[in-house]
């Protein structure tokens, strides 16, 4: 683990980065539970259901935690989390919409909820202390989803159909994005890497093709063949997009802003 | 909207668990390692039982079933020692 750095000291560029990593980050958690709990009901047993409701419940503690890093860099997370347009979600283009179907949703867990695991573990090895405290329990949790998407993905995979065919579709959607967000290697994220707050850009992308190759290998999608997307949007540390209104609407708690109690 | 004749993931759990309410072997495969297969029961202490979710009705917990008296109960995710 590297030697913690006070935040507080770093340049106004370099805040700047960690700001955006962070809400990166934490907007991608909370539209992860929002994928999560679409499918409290309708997923295809009682126990699916009940994980995806667990999984909501841990992704949201999840975005609390990250968007409570924003103190470190003198900003009030609270309007953070509660007053931003739609467009200035910096959340990971494979969650901007509902998925359409389970095996989206499977690959969504092993591949997005991955994604964002990749990441958090090198920022987690980094520099930035709040990460080196809160996170390692982030990925505790994660571990569980890491078994319940491998696990599914495998049984899809398995099948010859439908099941199969939607599985591959929504893998070949959603991996040009999440190598780009992962692989990013644009100016601000050069800087966290310079400051060690976060791995080179080519470790956290080996990292990541490491962990889902055997499985994306099933559906014959080589994950190393799988090149970035070219429509990366520097201003939010993501690509191209936004989260749909609906979305968005859920993660700014806009019906029920009269009972907020913090 | 015409109805999909064919549902997709129908049978996705291999048919020869259909109509079972869970699968053990299936839920042991979603449930990571540090988990234990066979706690004692805290009821009967049989050791006779099984992951029935990685997931729990709150967040900490996984649940088992112990086939012995019936019963489902809840283990701690993390637990020191």
């Amino acid at each position: 683990m590297a030697d913690a750095i006070d935040p507080a000291a770093l340049g106004a560029e370099e805040q700047s980065a960690l700001e955006r990593l962070i809400l990166t980050l934490a907007d991608s958690k909370r539209l992860m539970g929002i994928r999560y709990s679409d499918w409290i009901l309708g997923s295809p047993s009682v126990e699916t259901g009940i994980a995806t409701s667990s999984m909501t419940q841990d992704e949201w503690g999840h975005a609390r935690l990250l968007y409570a890093m924003l103190k470190e860099l003198g900003r009030d997370p609270e309007p953070v989390e509660h007053d931003r347009e739609t467009s200035e979600y910096a959340s990971i283009a494979a969650l901007d919409e509902e998925m359409q179907d389970w095996a989206a949703l499977v690959a969504a867990m092993a591949l997005a909820d991955r994604a964002i695991s990749v990441m958090l573990e090198s920022f987690s090895r980094g520099s930035f202390e709040q990460a080196q405290t809160r996170v390692p329990k982030m990925l505790a949790e994660e571990e569980f989803h890491i078994s319940l998407g491998t696990a599914w993905y495998r049984r899809l995979a398995g099948t010859d159909g439908d099941a199969r065919d939607l599985l591959l579709a929504a893998t070949e959607s959603m991996l040009p994005t999440l190598v780009a967000w992962v692989g990013a290697d644009d100016a601000p994220m050069q800087l966290l890497v310079g400051a060690g707050v976060i791995g080179p850009a080519e470790e956290r992308l080996a990292a990541y093709r490491d962990a889902i190759r055997e499985l994306t290998a099933l559906v014959g999608v080589d994950a190393d063949g799988v090149e970035a997307s070219d429509d990366w949007d520097g201003s939010r540390g993501r690509t191209a997009g936004q989260p749909s209104e609906e979305a968005a609407s859920r993660a700014r708690g806009d019906l029920n802003r009269a009972l907020f109690v913090e | 909207m015409a109805k999909n004749p064919e549902p997709p993931f129908r049978g996705a759990v291999g048919a020869e668990h259909r109509g079972s309410s869970y699968n053990a072997a299936d839920r042991r495969e979603e449930t990571p390692d540090t988990m234990p297969s066979a706690p004692p029961c805290p009821f009967c202490s049989g050791v006779e039982t099984e992951i029935m979710s990685a997931f729990g009705a709150h967040a900490s917990v996984s649940t088992y079933w112990c086939r012995a008296c019936r019963s489902p109960f809840e283990l701690m995710k993390w637990r020191r020692g």
